[in-house]
């Protein structure tokens, strides 16, 4: 098929990519912390990227709705945290969208242990009324590296919650 | 930060494929700051890349670490007296928006640079950029790079965090 609904449709697709691009660097920009310019509506931020019932899965849990988002990520868990998203895969389908990316973060803990981590993002996207939301996003991690040490070493971020006694 | 309008539907398709190609544009011509300011490796350029300064517009403005600059040859002059021997530079997370001959950008940048003095040093922050267009392309008109940390690589962001000397981008 060709001709201007043909085109329309895929200059629609890449217009789509390119939003989806922004809200993943979004994303990240709000999840930082601890640093020049970064979000002082942290967890308000990151929310209010996801749907009303959207679900963020990580290491640290499942939270499902947008409170419970804000709430994960206005707790935290770190004093210093960048989030570096690279290796886009996207794809789109009409008003859904997936999309993969590899993470890496520089973090400092609370105990004030400096922390390299990478980890994979395995997302979801819907098309709203206000734009590409995440639906549903899972990182799964792949490595947590003391900085004095490797990625050979499994350094646990669970235990280091303030909620719950050092290891 | 707002997501761009999710809805150019109705918008000429001439102006909405020209957008994704001005799209492309700023992702090249940060690639090419990037390439140009790497040093010291494989495929990095022996020395200043005699092309950075064809990157800004002439009255582009830089406020990084190394200093504060006003004008494409204050950049060029900056750029070229920093004396690092090793750099690789990445530019992450990119929030691009384009807006018909103007656009901006915010990126994450990693760096691993060698200093004049032999320290090996990591850089982390992000850069908020504007851009416009010429004649000859598009042009970055202001560069500001917010710190997150600079740390010498024996040490780390929370033991080590430092500056970079600072260098003045004309001859005092």
């Amino acid at each position: 098929m060709s001709g201007p609904d043909d085109l329309e449709r895929r200059l629609r697709a890449l217009e789509d990519v390119a939003q989806i691009n922004n809200l993943m660097s979004d994303y990240c920009w709000f999840a930082d912390r601890g640093w020049e310019r970064t979000a002082a509506q942290r967890g308000a931020g990151v929310a209010q990227l996801f749907t009303p019932d959207g679900v963020w899965h990580g290491g640290l849990g499942l939270k499902e709705g947008r409170a419970a988002i804000q709430a994960h990520f206005d707790f935290g868990n770190s004093s210093l945290s960048i989030h570096m998203a690279m290796t886009p895969y996207i794809a789109v389908d009409g008003d859904s969208a997936s999309g993969a990316w590899r993470g890496l973060f520089t973090l400092t803990l609370p105990d004030n242990r400096a922390v390299w981590a990478g980890n994979g993002y395995r997302n979801e996207f819907t098309r709203t009324a206000e734009g590409w939301k995440l639906r549903y996003m899972s990182t799964v991690n792949a490595f947590t590296a003391q900085y004095e040490q490797s990625w050979q070493t499994k350094t646990s971020l669970r235990p280091l919650r303030s909620d719950a006694r050092p290891a | 930060m707002a997501i761009a309008s999710n809805d150019l539907r109705g918008r000429p398709l001439e102006e909405r494929a020209r957008r994704l190609e001005d799209i492309e544009a700023v992702r090249k011509l940060k690639a090419l700051l990037c390439r140009y300011l790497d040093r010291g490796w494989e495929g990095a350029m022996a020395g200043p890349a005699p092309q950075i300064g064809e990157l800004f517009t002439a009255d582009a403005g830089w406020s990084g670490l190394w200093g504060t600059w006003a004008g494409r040859e204050a950049i060029e002059r900056g750029l070229a007296a920093t004396g690092i021997t090793f750099a690789t530079n990445y530019a992450i997370n990119p929030y691009i928006e384009v807006d018909a001959d103007a656009a901006r950008a915010f990126w994450h940048g990693l760096s691993a640079l060698t200093l004049a003095d032999g320290r090996a040093v990591w850089v982390a922050g992000k850069y908020e950029e504007t851009y416009v267009r010429g004649p000859a392309g598009w042009r970055i008109s202001r560069l500001i790079f917010h710190k997150a940390f600079v740390t010498p690589y024996e040490e780390n962001w929370v033991k080590g965090n430092m500056s970079l000397p600072r260098v003045a981008g004309l001859p005092t």
